[in-house]
């Protein structure tokens, strides 16, 4: 009576029937779908993110957004819109309006503007030219 | 003289000496190996010392009579090794993880988020790879994951799919991660041309607070509906990025991303170590997983970059195909190798930021992942 001989297990055992189980290739595509699903959903929110927001929720400040202008009280609101828009409209691009404040008689501001004003009309040159 | 030579004996057999055998000499070389390259190459030391000593720990044979090792009742070790075998250190570090991530990088870029869930297909192709090898379906799932670059992820599943891996599976995860500055760049190079890697991105816009607040809610209600078994994992990211973003809960935060994670990482990463005793950790399953894993790495790396490429078809403003390798979800050091990489070429051209968005996305495909393979495979 011989003793039953049992091949020894090799080190690597290679087959393909798994793969057409339950668990082989339809989980491994199910798997993948299912990834893909939910971070494409996650990308179609975070797209719509910033339109949802800003029709149900009012536009929070910026923390690094630059401070508002610095205003004198005695500047009124429409004055500064006024100004505001002016600037704008001068410059055409990006800036911002540190600071508006009324202009004391002491500094004859209109005055000095107005001399300004009437020495440019007469297209004054440098002498050396 | 007799006398002497019996205590002589008696002492020997009282020393770890007496029960060390080649494997464990082995495996104390590797634990060492580790601290080497942790505090000499700076791989990841955070990870690589504790789980070093702990290799060196775990394989210093006991004594007759005495218990010590995470496999025996009642000792230490075995208490603390019970939060890596009921997988709860996992969400915890995944908390700490949410507590420091910035997720707006990408919010403001959001088409790249499919570079981290096509970094994921490498985790199913390692799946299938590891079921023609023989290994169960359980197992099977529990290497894939190594794909996914996460350490916690892959504690996680294996602690819930296939626990006598534990050891092997944390130990190839954590060297891929260490290596990823080794393992990444070879095939970021052979996929991609000249041309391709000296594309510069357009920068990001800049995201509101609101968005950066409602974005943890949302994500997670979308990833838990589609995938349940992710809940443990995501559910504790999203919560700590919430902590995180919502400003009102810093202190919470705070500790969440610096003392509670670090106090997880050194348990995790101990008790990981000490598992890899040379009798249970020396095998051929232990070799064909470092395999199987590496492929898993590699897979995931390439099919980012190709995606990337692909994407490049149908986008204007094209991706640079180096951004794609960054959706395996080692945070954040494959978006540091992205970067590095781009600027070899083109000094001037700065993709760590860009990079970021895949890395992060793919830190929540690899945890979706985990979740699906957990879900279909734990019964």
């Amino acid at each position: 009576m011989g003793i039953a001989q049992t091949a020894p297990r090799p080190l690597v055992e290679f087959t393909l029937s798994p793969l057409g189980d339950e668990h082989g290739i339809p989980l491994a595509i199910m798997g993948i779908l299912v990834v893909f699903l939910a971070l494409t959903l996650i990308l179609a929110f975070i797209s719509m993110l910033p339109r949802l927001l800003a029709r149900f929720a009012p536009p929070a400040a910026q923390p690094g957004a630059p401070p508002l202008a610095a205003v004198d009280d005695r500047v009124s609101e429409e004055l500064v819109v006024v100004i505001a828009a002016a600037v704008a409209e001068t410059l055409d691009k990006p800036h911002r309006i540190v600071s508006i404040r009324g202009l004391t008689p002491a500094e004859l501001g209109w005055s000095l503007e107005g001399r300004m004003h009437h020495h440019q009309s007469h297209g004054l040159r440098p002498r050396n030219r | 003289m007799n006398y002497l030579t019996i205590k002589a004996g008696q002492l020997f057999e009282a020393t770890a000496l007496a029960g060390m055998e080649v494997g464990n000499l082995v495996m104390i070389l590797f634990g060492i190996g580790f601290i080497y390259l942790a505090i000499a190459k700076h791989y990841e030391p955070l990870l690589l010392v504790p789980i070093g000593f702990g290799v060196i720990v775990g394989n210093i044979p006991p004594v007759a009579g005495m218990s010590l090792s995470v496999y025996d009742e009642g000792t230490v070790l075995r208490y603390l090794y019970f939060g890596v075998e009921k997988g709860i250190y996992p969400p915890l570090i995944f908390l700490g993880i949410g507590a420091m991530t910035d997720f707006s990088t990408m919010l403001s870029n959001p088409r790249l988020i499919l570079l981290g869930a096509a970094a994921q297909v490498g985790v199913f192709l390692t799946y299938l790879g590891a079921l023609t090898l023989a290994f169960t379906p359980q197992e099977a799932g529990a290497i894939g994951i190594i794909g996914g670059a996460d350490g916690p992820t892959a504690i996680f599943l294996s602690s819930r799919l296939a626990p006598e891996l534990l050891g092997a599976i944390a130990i190839a995860a954590y060297s891929y991660m260490a290596l990823v500055p080794v393992i990444q760049p070879p095939i970021m190079r052979l996929l991609t041309t000249r041309d391709e890697r000296l594309i510069r991105m357009k920068p990001s816009r800049t995201v509101s607070r609101q968005e950066r607040i409602v974005f943890p809610v949302a994500a997670f209600l979308i990833c838990a509906t589609l995938a349940p078994g992710a809940i443990v994992l995501i559910g504790m990211l999203f919560f700590g990025n919430l902590m995180k973003e919502c400003t009102v809960t810093d202190r919470l935060a705070l500790t969440a991303r610096s003392a509670m994670i670090d106090v997880v990482t050194i348990l995790l990463g101990f008790c990981v170590g000490a598992s890899t005793n040379a009798q249970h950790f020396l095998q051929a399953k232990s070799i064909l997983i470092f395999v199987l894993g590496a492929l898993s790495f590699a897979v995931a790396t390439a099919c980012g970059v190709l995606a990337a490429k692909v994407m490049n078809l149908f986008l204007k403003d094209k991706i640079n195909p180096l951004v794609g390798a960054a959706g395996v979800s080692a945070v954040p050091d494959s978006a540091r190798v992205v970067h590095m990489i781009g600027q070899q070429e083109d000094p001037q051209n700065f993709l760590l930021m860009h990079a970021m968005a895949p890395n992060v996305a793919g830190v929540i495909g690899s945890a979706i992942a985990a979740g699906v393979l957990w879900s279909q495979l734990t019964n």
